[in-house]
């Protein structure tokens, strides 16, 4: 038995789970940048990069979850496609890479209260881990339909 | 990117609730200036974040989160070119094509 996505009945609802995508990665990117720029020493110098962190992570962490699973939702949308989509892979490369990054090797270089002498060359990595997600996300509806199957 | 496509972003409704929020964003600092943002030493010393200061915010939000669904409606919408071109065409001159037309044929 074929069984239809309910989210593919509505016209509204793929542009309205977008709408929550953005919310969630313009919060968790956008936190994540903030952390960043202050390890690279542009802005935010009112605060250790260890401070921001701190005050931030939540908010990091409540945009990843939003955009994980209205991100999860959008791809059951049209799985097919998105899994023959050069651009999808590529962002899901990222996206990976950058979760993994972050809660790994930016974690330990943000936490300590003296920025490590790495702190800028992992301020790089990671914007530029984040960046590719986006690249990604951007490319996904201009490329169709992706790669041949044959 | 509004240079590629200028005529269809004018008469998208999207683009346009778009640039209206944005425009709305400005009035919204004009209006908290002096209240909130002119002053930010004074809130950190405040005991509690003051109502003025929350309901900026809050606008602030809210209104920032509205540009970005509009800018994803954009894409969604096709505005009918062909039909805002053809009521564009002003009356008069159309309908005087017709007469000049139409006594050019009746004089040979």
């Amino acid at each position: 038995m074929l069984i239809e996505n309910p989210l593919n009945s509505s016209a509204l609802a793929f542009p309205v789970l977008e709408c929550f995508h953005i919310v969630g990665f313009a919060l968790s990117i956008g936190t994540v940048a903030i952390v960043d720029f202050s390890l690279l020493g542009i802005g935010m110098r009112h605060q250790t990069p260890a401070q921001l962190s701190k005050d931030t992570a939540l908010w990091t962490l409540g945009g990843l979850v939003l955009m994980l699973f209205s991100g999860l939702l959008l791809f059951s949308s049209d799985p097919d496609m998105y899994y023959l989509n050069w651009p999808f892979l590529i962002k899901m490369f990222f996206f990976v890479s950058a979760v993994i990054f972050h809660y790994t090797i930016h974690r330990k270089t943000v936490s300590s209260d003296t920025p490590p002498a790495n702190g800028k060359m992992v301020a790089c990595v990671s914007l530029f881990l984040w960046c590719g997600v986006i690249f990604g996300g951007i490319f996904i509806g201009f490329v169709y339909p992706g790669l041949s199957l044959g | 990117m509004f240079g590629s496509k200028a005529e269809e972003y004018y008469y998208n409704a999207f683009f346009r609730t778009k640039l209206i929020l944005l425009a709305l964003v400005l009035v919204q600092e004009l209006v908290f200036y002096r209240s909130v943002y002119a002053n930010p030493a004074a809130l950190d010393q405040a005991p509690t974040v003051p109502g003025n200061a929350k309901l900026a915010a809050a606008i602030s939000l809210l209104l920032w989160i509205s540009i970005a669904c509009c800018g994803r409606g954009i894409g969604y919408i096709e505005p009918p070119l062909d039909k805002i071109h053809a009521q564009m065409l002003p009356r008069s001159t159309y309908e005087g094509e017709i007469t000049i037309c139409c006594s050019s044929k009746q004089t040979p």
